[in-house]
């Protein structure tokens, strides 16, 4: 009798366990949506804590030829010393060490320096060239360097080492090198690019990785292979080491031209994949800054514990439906239109990534030069959609599928919703990087493939690169006639000619080829005793401000 | 005896070969290009045919698929497993540093999950009935249902955050600094150990049981023979089989790392190579990490199947 009344005691147990182990325990949030200037609720350091949901003010002043004042206390001015521990959730893909390879990588500017730098709203600040001229017929650019710069090496930046850096460029095929066609050195610190062909985006793309300067010396030193693993640059920081999955460290370089500069000892990176360890190690204070590539209720817990929040919008989610396909429901205009206003955004936001995103009606985000505050986009109606729909012939509405490897599901399971209101049955289908690669470069067949577009400071180049019939990417969303040109016509001026990216936009978005959703970014989280580290201020959204960066007591 | 350890290595090398196929053939399956991957990962937005002509032949991917399996092969027994597509790097560095990473986090889980589970187990069996029976079942059952991940964020919660004497993250190598990797790595032996301790405490409790039941060790008893001497000469002796099985499959798996553990306390060992190759569609990645961690298997089998006969002088090979 005993022992069956244990056994009875021990079944309810388990089962009352797994009953409770299955219940939910996060708390639903009620809080809004984050405004540009959110106010921290419970911030215990002096500095209220707010989330940033555009890119922060810049406060950066032009290239500094003052040398910095240190050792000060008080988190006005900077201090030297200390080394600053980040976390990312993952490492460089494949060999990092050099720019003319590699295309993309989040931690060049420690080592490595473009030469001019661009910010979010596309001021260009001299950084290693220190003016530019641009021939009055367009036919080429003229870069003045900045002198007394040297590398981690030791050797001189100069017009020679300009000139090799950008034909290792353009011997690697970088897509916006295609118009180069020479570079030629005026003098020791002079050089020209030729041009074949101006495009007004030319020197927002100096300002990324193409722009970024290595040593020369090293390349004839070591050679290739070398140089890929061990990045030499004019950055306030040499490259000490990379433990693949593990870190990455830098430190500071005592030979830096900006005098002063700068204010840290080193840097080092963690690549922790889990985001419950990189919390862990924050508020533990094994690293002071923690980035996610979106954001999370976790950053929401971390800013009501006094951390700074800065969430940069870096791409829009969107929809794209096999638009090319003419067998597909989506061949037809209405059809994607329709999708359009069957997505309630407002809602969408409230449940995706910790509810920092913002809704999309429109690609470009408010902040950038081409977001046209005068269109409205197609706004939440279902009735609408469902017209549409019996328009284009399918009144009883369709199947069809919903891809995407980097949509949570539950923003999926929203969408899906929404377009079952509207007579659209769709399946999902969390697919993997390699399947989406496949679609997205073979193209796919009744289907949404839900993917984001990139932010960039000059849209008509970002279009371009991403989506013009020359891109490999998206290959079965349909190309407007006459995108094309209008991409190169808002190119061709001097200056990035709005109103015809506006147009570009406009072809794209009424033609419902693709469907903004909503503008997500990527997230730092960061103590408050750092500070200047410039998250969010670069037209590159992952490139940051490490030479002023400080770290108070 | 020799001619069954002959037997056995080419039975191994035949389970090898079609380890290596099913393999290659299942990563070539799976859907989505290593190349185009490659080329995301890489953010090239206008590579041209050429390029990715060009990067399928520095991969050997342009070939057929029976050259690129003898190609492969062909290497391999030569020592060199191929260059890793994600990471431009040779996958054999690759495993060569990852391997002992992984071997010293298994290992010392393994260890401690034997030194505290296998006594903890004969106790518990000789115990039986018993407050300490009751204990030791209890703790084992215990183990056995948390999940390693979740017991992985419990300690670090404690002993990271909480008490804060221990660190949340990170590997270093005991031939570094002997103190930091200890200090890193009691938090990940303690989670690989648990799971351990427990599955050790259900089978060396039910072994030990069973031979504690027979007839000869109640002769012993009545003999007179002290305690200690009758279960470690006796009852362990005779119960062990089924424990060296156990103990095989574990060493077995430790080759082939932890992914939860590596992934929640950031260490670089196999497990995450592994996924990360999978993940990326790596080809020569998992293929060698596969080759590696079968090999590991098959020679453990091979090693505690030999050891049946050492400790019980009934088996015989033929």
């Amino acid at each position: 009798m005993n022992k069956l009344f244990m056994s009875i005691i021990i079944v309810v147990v388990l089962i009352a366990t797994i009953i409770l182990s299955g219940c939910s325990t996060t708390p639903a949030t009620t809080t809004a949506a984050p405004t540009a200037a959110a106010p921290a609720t419970t911030a215990p350091a002096a500095a209220a804590p707010a989330v940033t949901s555009g890119p922060a003010k810049s406060t950066v002043a032009p290239a500094p030829a003052q040398p910095a004042t240190s050792g000060q206390a008080g988190a006005s001015s900077p201090v030297s010393g200390g080394i600053l521990n980040e976390t990312f959730i993952m490492g460089p893909s494949a060999t990092f060490g050099f720019p003319p390879t590699q295309m993309s990588e989040r931690y060049y500017n420690y080592v490595f320096e473009p030469l001019v730098r661009e910010y979010y709203d596309g001021r260009l600040e001299p950084l290693l060239a220190t003016d530019w001229e641009l021939a009055s017929d367009l036919s080429s650019l003229t870069l003045t360097l900045r002198k007394g710069v040297k590398f981690h090496d030791g050797s001189d930046f100069n017009a020679s080492v300009a000139k090799w850096n950008l034909d290792m460029q353009i011997e690697n095929k970088k897509a916006i090198t295609r118009y180069f066609s020479s570079v030629e050195i005026v003098d020791d610190y002079t050089v020209r690019i030729n041009l074949s062909k101006y495009q007004n985006s030319l020197l927002g793309n100096l300002a990324s990785v193409t722009g970024l300067i290595t040593s020369k010396e090293a390349f004839e030193k070591n050679g290739q292979e070398w140089c890929q693993t061990h990045p030499i640059g004019t950055g306030p920081f040499k490259f000490v080491s990379y433990e693949r999955d593990a870190s990455m460290k830098w430190e500071k370089f005592d030979g830096y031209w900006q005098t002063g500069r700068p204010y840290l000892d080193g840097i080092e990176i963690f690549y922790i994949s889990d985001s419950m360890t990189q919390q862990a190690a924050l508020l533990k204070g094994d690293v002071q800054i923690m980035y996610g590539a979106g954001g999370s209720q976790i950053y929401r817990d971390l800013q009501t514990k006094g951390y700074n929040l800065v969430y940069r919008p870096a791409d829009c989610l969107s929809l794209w439906p096999d638009s090319i396909n003419p067998d597909s429901p989506f061949a037809k205009q209405e059809v994607r239109q329709a999708l359009s206003y069957a997505i309630n955004r407002d809602a969408l936001v409230k449940i995706a990534e910790g509810g920092f995103p913002t809704p999309a009606f429109q690609l470009p985000p408010p902040f950038a030069k081409a977001y046209d505050s005068s269109y409205a986009g197609a706004s939440y109606d279902v009735e609408k959609a469902k017209q549409l729909l019996a328009d284009a012939g399918y009144p009883d509405g369709f199947k069809t599928t919903l891809a995407s490897p980097f949509t949570q599901r539950d923003v999926m399971v929203a969408i899906q919703g929404y377009l079952g209101k509207v007579g659209i049955m769709a399946d999902i289908d969390t697919i993997n990087f390699g399947q989406y690669m496949e679609y997205s470069q073979k193209g796919w067949n009744n289907m949404i493939l839900i993917t984001p577009l990139t932010h960039y400071v000059n849209w008509a180049s970002g279009l371009q690169m991403q989506l013009s019939s020359t891109a490999i990417n998206l290959k079965s969303v349909m190309r407007p006639s006459g995108f094309d040109d209008l991409l190169e016509q808002a190119l061709a001026t001097p200056e990035e000619d709005i109103s015809k990216t506006r147009q570009a936009l406009r072809l794209i978005e009424e033609n419902a080829v693709v469907i903004p959703l909503y503008s997500a970014g990527t997230m730092w989280c960061y103590s408050p005793n750092v500070h200047d580290i410039g998250y969010a201020e670069l037209g590159n959204a992952i490139f940051r401000t490490p030479d002023k960066a400080w770290l108070s007591k | 005896m020799t001619a069954y350890i002959i037997r056995r290595i080419f039975q191994a090398l035949l389970t090898l070969i079609i380890l290596t196929v099913i393999v290659f053939l299942t990563m070539r399956l799976l859907p989505g290009d290593p190349i185009l991957i490659y080329v995301s990962q890489q953010n090239i937005q206008n590579v041209t045919q050429e390029q990715l002509d060009d990067l399928r032949h520095k991969y050997g991917l342009d070939k057929s698929l029976p050259m690129q399996f003898v190609d492969w092969i062909s290497n391999a027994v030569r020592g060199d497993l191929g260059t890793s597509i994600t990471y431009d790097s040779k996958v054999t560095d690759d495993i060569k540093k990852r391997l002992p990473v992984s071997l010293y986090l298994g290992a010392l889980g393994f260890v401690v999950g034997s030194i505290i589970g296998v006594p903890a187990g004969i106790i518990a069996a000789v115990r039986r009935g018993r407050w300490l029976d009751n204990i030791i079942t209890s703790v084992g059952n215990l183990g056995m249902t948390i999940p390693i991940f979740w017991l992985g964020v419990l300690l670090i919660y404690v002993f990271g955050l909480k008490l804060g004497v221990l660190p949340v993250f990170g590997y270093t190598s005991p031939f570094e600094d002997f103190g930091a990797s200890i200090q890193q790595i009691i938090l990940p032996v303690i989670c690989l150990a648990v799971p351990a301790i427990a599955g050790d405490i259900r089978l060396v409790r039910s072994s030990m049981l069973e031979v504690m039941r027979q007839d000869y060790i109640r002769t012993a008893w009545s003999k007179g023979l002290k305690e200690n001497v009758l279960i470690v000469r006796h009852a362990l002796r005779n119960g062990v089989i089924p424990i060296i099985t156990m103990k095989g499959m574990t060493l077995a798996s430790i080759v082939g790392g932890q992914v939860f553990i590596e992934t929640i306390f950031n260490i670089p060992g196999m497990g995450r190579l592994a996924v990360a190759a999978v993940t990326t569609k790596d080809y020569a990645e998992v293929q060698g990490i596969m080759l590696v961690v079968g090999i590991a298997v098959l020679l453990i089998n091979l090693l505690v199947d030999l050891s049946y006969g050492w400790l019980d002088p009934r088996v015989r090979y033929v």
